[in-house]
């Protein structure tokens, strides 16, 4: 029996109900979240990640459903007593205390006595590498810092659960990354369990075990990154992780370990499960732009023509245009080394077979 | 214990130990003197009755008559020092007051000048008068008015004051002396004094709560004639040294008692009457030389320059008819003169 | 469907309330102290004016339409309203017309004129009126003037000069935080400065300059003070409530014209509220930018700023003559300096200065820890009966201090709450009567707050009465202490509740200053005016020091606005 330590069940939650402005933010959302385990909730804003992560917080009331805590009901309890602990975006440090003061807050909540409260606050501030500043105002740190801060008040507390709701947002690019392998870190060897709210795609699939995308209120995908990547299970989620090509093709032939698609006037066939494919059906077929070789014409599985190209350092990625006058993006790795194309020229294109992905037509 | 819930207890203690306030050996009085006069009566007995500490709240006689009545089920206070005695006769016929006639003065006071159950006594007399400021009758070319209907010539148009004949017993004891002078001398309104009254309401410039603030405006110059007592006229104008000069009206003008009574069910009775005594004493009553009131003590002394019975001609006012009708009156007064 | 889903949200809260016991306590006992000492008065004015002697006879309510001199004060205090909003809000548009928008110099002086008539009593500027403008005043003896200060014109000269200050802040803040890019943006499309006003500052202010007028009017109906002191023959409703009450001990006539007084008041307090504060087009979070348009012109500065010197002039002219008063013998007569006036003041009055002091000093810690209470339950806390606990603290926003006096009269003159004749009614007075203020600032400043910080505290376990003491007060401090004082100034100041509930044991400054008006010992009232002045003063310098010292790091909350 697997060891559940939140779980959302069938989760609704409506703004302004009975209103104009009615606005269905969650929409029957259920998942599980088992001890130990970083789950990511995933997707672009309004997609109801964060209502959802507040209202496991006790933040937000639900409009219906339930929030379970070790399979105790949850919904009525107010936040102080949810054995939770957030992280927020803008860190919400107590601005009038040392960090000293900010990080043992949660420790005089529950009475523990000073010498105590001493000790673990110096432990904890040196797992994340801020020895030696407890006496320091919290408004004189870098955002960093402060970040850290943050996330050191919120473990010392030892919650069941630890909620960030996009704690990294506020940081530049280069500090982001080292402080999410940091976090990561941290929480792995304590093992919290952890339910992680972010709008970035590399953030997630970086640091979950699992990662929940989202959007408008619902849940499109559970799965650990790898699945995400390379099995989308729908349009949403194949645009939303990474590029995605997408292609229109016909099912000529499905068996229980590949499909066999008719797509731009040529057959290939996918090395993916096709039960629940039937010949002749209309299908989309995903393509990564990394999923493609470009080779001379009439070398590949079919030809296109460069269109434009965007140069980034270390890769090329180039706009191609298809023999149905569709256009499709295909990247090169270390163009320097293997030479760049030029606009106009012809070009042929070899897919690989592994990385493609079948998606059934979805309407809209 | 948090500082925070220490504090709020803190506060919570101030605020309980503010409400307990005194108790001890205080008598609480309402006084219609002016508060200058009442802090130099009320200081008096303090120094010969070291003991007793005094409270006192200063209100016009009507206003300490609907106080009694507000508080009457629970009296915050136990004496009624001063006042023109229509406001105490209108709360003897209320039931507000009790009586005290074991006191000394009792003896010695004649009976016009006392209610007979013992309800209240007086302590002074004094008649209304005319002041007027001499700059503004040379400027508007007229005398200082000398009767009745003088008050409605154009000239004192908006340059007469009063008091609210409900606020102020000079005022309503005004109000009796026209009712009586005007028309019939028969009680209550007939039908030439609604006539007057309507008139003299429009010369009025302003109407004021306190009876004797008229004569500081008039000497002042605000106004040109008003009507106040001459206790009044000669404390707070002639004496002071304002332009000023007082008249009465010919065909005779009212007059008050000035009354003290015990206050029915207050809190400190036996206090009270010990004011009681010592305010119709020959001690006490000397006082009076200073702002010019007639005592009745007949022991005490008279100031120089009072207006004595002799020097004035006085109306038959039924004191005790309009003291027992005041209501009515009243209602009938803000009909015509359109204030209440 | 609207009805489950309200009904569901009520059975939630109900709910969680009930699972936050701290919480639960705290609400309920806010609920009880607002229904005790701002509903059930409201209640038994209402029940006065339609029940005489136990039977029910709304004898007044029939009458009042049928004399003139019933409803003749009520028009009389409308058409009063009306003119002082206009010229209120004519002389604050000047004030803050010139002190946001143009570069003239003295701004910090401009602006402390702008709010000298706050800290004073407002009726002292009747008496300024008397002493400068009366039959006998200064100006009228040197000028000749055949002018009749008592009444209209005198009521509305005195009320603009006393409510002009509220119709000032709300202006300056209107003006000062319009985005200065759309003016620009009409000034680069080729529109004269002029124009640019007419067609894109001045609509932008209108909400605001409606709101101003809104608030003039109100204060204005519910003066007690300068009527009492010249309205001479012009009668308006507050002190007709006030001798009917207190003069002739008539209560439903007196209740009566409360209910009279109070539908026009509350008419325009949800108009002000509900429809005109919604249209808002400024933005008002964050502080104003400063970097507006900045007028430079020499034919709009030149007219504005001589306004403003002569506005200037004509409110220190008041206050000078004011304390000239108070040192001489005589006014008017003998006009040679004294002393005697103070000797005075602090020999009778004396005691009245300690009884103030008292009750102000417990009156003002209470009514801002109560108010900034309610204004973080209202902002941050979801709860059954949220609305109607903001709506009935707001209450005596509309309700006019003399309703609120004949109100407790009323309330607490018998039992089974009966307060008549302690300091205790009198503070209760000070405590609710201004509390929509207090609460609508605490509301203010708890905005400035990133709502994450007290989320955070919340997070690790803090209940609702360590988060408000430890993190929320702490930060607020500097404003809340600001705001003490203010509330402290109020209470210095205020007549018309209070005058109903003075009794023996306890008087106050005001009623005290008012009763020589009313004798007309003018000079010993310029005295008890200035005495409390000196006050306000030193209680406001004190506190900016206090604040300046404790919180010289001067707190920014972090990641918040």
């Amino acid at each position: 029996m697997a060891d559940v330590v939140v779980r959302f069940e069938n989760l609704v939650k409506i703004f302004s109900e009975g209103t104009k402005r009615e606005v269905r933010a969650v929409d029957d959302f259920s998942l599980s979240v088992e001890r130990g385990d970083l789950v990511t909730l995933l997707g672009p804003s309004g997609c109801g990640k964060t209502t959802s992560l507040r209202i496991l917080a006790g933040f937000e009331n639900a409009t219906t459903g339930n929030v379970y805590i070790d399979e105790q009901r949850v919904n009525d309890v107010p936040p102080q007593r949810r054995n939770t602990a957030m992280v927020f975006q803008s860190y919400g440090l107590f601005p009038h205390m040392t960090v000293m003061e900010n990080v043992a807050y949660g420790l005089k909540v529950k009475h523990v006595p000073k010498r105590a409260i001493l000790k673990r606050v110096t432990d904890v501030l040196n797992l994340v590498g801020l020895e030696g500043l407890e006496k320091r105002s919290v408004g004189k740190l870098s955002g960093g810092q402060q970040q850290r801060v943050a996330l050191c008040r919120a473990i010392i507390t030892e919650p069941k659960v630890l909620l960030f709701d996009e704690p990294l947002s506020n940081l530049d690019a280069k500090l982001r990354k080292g402080t999410r392998e940091q976090i990561r870190r941290i929480q792995q060897d304590l093992g919290i369990t952890s339910l992680y709210v972010t709008h970035d795609q590399a953030e997630a699939m970086s640091i979950s075990d699992w990662i929940a995308v989202m959007n408008e209120g619902r849940l499109q995908q559970l799965g650990n990154a790898e699945e995400i990547y390379a099995q989308p299970a729908n349009r949403f989620v194949a645009g939303f992780i990474g590029e995605a090509n997408l292609l229109s093709a016909k099912v000529s032939a499905a068996t229980s370990d590949s499909v066999r698609v008719q797509v731009l006037g040529t057959e290939l066939d996918v090395v993916q499960a096709g039960d629940a494919f039937s010949t002749g059906e209309d299908v989309e077929i995903v393509v990564r732009p990394e999923a493609v070789d470009l080779v001379d014409p009439a070398q590949g599985d079919v030809d296109a023509t460069i269109g434009f190209s965007h140069y980034t350092g270390s890769i090329v990625l180039y706009s191609l245009v298809l023999s149905d006058e569709t256009r499709m993006s295909v990247q090169v790795a270390n163009p320097l080394e293997r030479g760049f194309l030029n606009t106009d020229q012809r070009i042929g294109l070899r897919f690989h077979r592994r990385s493609l992905h079948v998606l059934p037509l979805e309407s809209g | 214990m948090a500082r925070g819930e220490a504090l709020g207890l803190t506060l919570l203690l101030v605020v309980g130990l503010a409400v307990v306030g005194l108790g001890a050996d205080t008598l609480t009085i309402y006084t219609a003197f002016d508060a200058d006069q009442a802090q130099v009566y009320i200081e008096a007995f303090e120094a010969s009755h070291p003991e007793i500490d005094v409270e006192w709240v200063r209100l016009s006689s009507g206003e300490v008559y609907t106080r009694l009545l507000a508080e009457a089920s629970n009296p915050q206070a136990s004496l009624w020092f001063g006042g023109s005695n229509t406001s105490h006769i209108a709360a003897a016929k209320a039931g507000l007051l009790a009586p005290y006639k074991e006191s000394l003065a009792w003896q010695y006071i004649a009976p016009q000048f006392r209610d007979p159950n013992g309800l209240w006594i007086g302590l002074y007399v004094g008649y209304i008068g005319f002041v007027s400021n001499t700059e503004f009758l040379t400027e508007a070319g007229v005398d200082a008015p000398t009767s009745w209907q003088d008050l409605l010539k154009p000239e004192f148009t908006g340059e007469i004051t009063i008091a609210y004949a409900f606020a102020s017993g000079t005022a309503y004891t005004t109000l009796a002396g026209m009712l009586t002078a005007i028309g019939s001398s028969e009680p209550g309104f007939d039908d030439d004094d609604k006539v007057y009254v309507a008139a003299f309401n429009e010369q009025v410039g302003q109407y004021n709560s306190s009876g004797s603030a008229a004569a500081t405006m008039v000497g002042l110059g605000e106004f040109g004639v008003g009507c106040v007592f001459s206790h009044d006229i000669v404390k707070k104008a002639i004496s002071k040294g304002y332009p000023v000069v007082m008249t009465f009206p010919e065909e005779g003008t009212s007059y008050e008692i000035g009354g003290m009574a015990l206050i029915k069910d207050g809190p400190q009775p036996e206090l009270a009457k010990i004011f009681y005594d010592w305010a119709m004493s020959k001690e006490a009553q000397d006082l009076y030389k200073d702002f010019y009131r007639l005592p009745l003590n007949p022991e005490a002394e008279l100031a120089e320059g009072s207006v004595r019975a002799t020097d004035v001609n006085v109306l038959p006012v039924d004191l005790v008819w309009y003291g027992d009708n005041k209501d009515t009156m009243l209602d009938q007064w803000s009909e015509i003169t359109g204030e209440y | 469907m609207k009805l489950d889903a309200y009904r569901r949200e009520l059975g939630g809260e109900v709910r969680r309330l009930v699972r936050d016991p701290v919480l639960l306590g705290i609400v309920g006992v806010t609920f009880l102290l607002l229904a005790i000492f701002i509903v059930f008065p409201l209640i038994k004015v209402v029940q006065n004016s339609l029940w005489t002697r136990g039977a029910f006879e709304p004898r007044y309510f029939l009458e009042f339409f049928q004399k003139t001199y019933y409803w003749r004060p009520l028009v009389n205090s409308l058409i009063v309203g009306a003119l002082v909003s206009l010229c209120g809000t004519l002389v604050a548009f000047i004030f803050a017309y010139g002190i946001a928008r143009t570069d003239i110099p003295g701004k910090g002086i401009f602006r402390i004129i702008a709010m000298m008539p706050i800290v004073s009593p407002p009726f002292l500027i009747a008496l300024a009126a008397i002493l400068l403008l009366g039959n006998h005043g200064v100006i009228t003896e040197a000028l000749h003037l055949d002018w009749d200060i008592y009444g209209l014109s005198g009521l509305v000269l005195t009320e603009t000069l006393a409510y002009f200050p509220i119709a000032f802040m709300i202006l300056e803040g209107v003006l000062s935080k319009i985005d200065p890019s759309i003016e620009e943006a009409a000034l680069d499309m080729g529109a004269s400065k002029l124009r640019t006003f007419l067609t894109v500052t001045l609509p932008l202010a209108v909400p605001g300059i409606a709101s101003a007028m809104l608030l003039v009017f109100i204060r204005s109906l519910e003066d007690f003070g300068n009527p009492m002191v010249i309205q001479g023959r012009f009668r308006v409703l507050t002190v007709a409530i006030y001798h009917a009450a207190v003069g002739r001990y008539n209560l439903p006539l007196g209740a009566t014209l409360a209910i009279f007084m109070l539908l026009p008041t509350l008419m325009i307090f949800v108009v002000q509220k509900y429809y005109v504060a919604r249209r808002s087009y400024v933005t008002v979070t964050g502080k104003p930018s400063g970097i507006g348009l900045k007028t430079t012109e020499r034919r709009i500065k030149i007219p504005i700023l001589v306004a403003m010197l002569l506005l200037t002039g004509g409110i220190l002219l008041m206050y000078g003559v004011v304390l000239f008063g108070s040192f001489t013998k005589l006014w008017g007569y003998d006009n040679s300096l004294t002393l005697a006036n103070y000797r005075y003041v602090f020999a009778v009055g004396g005691q009245y200065i300690w009884d103030t002091l008292k009750i102000a000093l417990i009156a003002t810690p209470i009514g801002g820890l109560l108010s900034i209470m309610i204004a973080y339950l209202v902002v941050r806390k979801r709860f059954v009966g949220r609305g109607a606990m903001e709506f009935t603290s707001m209450l005596n926003f509309a309700v006019p201090g003399v309703v609120v006096g004949i109100g407790y009269v009323l309330a607490f003159n018998t039992p089974p709450i009966q307060l008549t004749g302690t300091a205790l009614i009198i503070i209760l007075v000070f405590i609710f009567r201004r509390m929509p203020v207090g609460i609508r600032d605490g509301i203010a400043q708890l905005q400035q707050i990133d709502p994450a910080i007290e989320e955070a505290s919340s997070s690790l376990g803090a209940g609702f009465f360590r988060t408000f003491t430890r993190v929320t007060l702490p930060l607020v401090a500097p404003a809340f202490l600001s705001g003490l004082v203010y509330i402290f100034v109020r209470c210095m100041t205020a007549i018309s509740a209070v005058i109903f509930v003075v009794s023996a044991g306890w008087q106050l400054l005001t009623v005290a200053l008012l009763y020589e008006v009313d004798q007309a010992n003018l000079a010993a009232a310029a005295a008890y005016g200035y005495v409390i002045i000196g006050i306000v003063l030193s209680a406001i310098v004190l506190m900016r020091f206090v604040v300046g010292k404790l919180f010289k790091g001067n707190l920014t909350p972090l990641g918040g606005e």
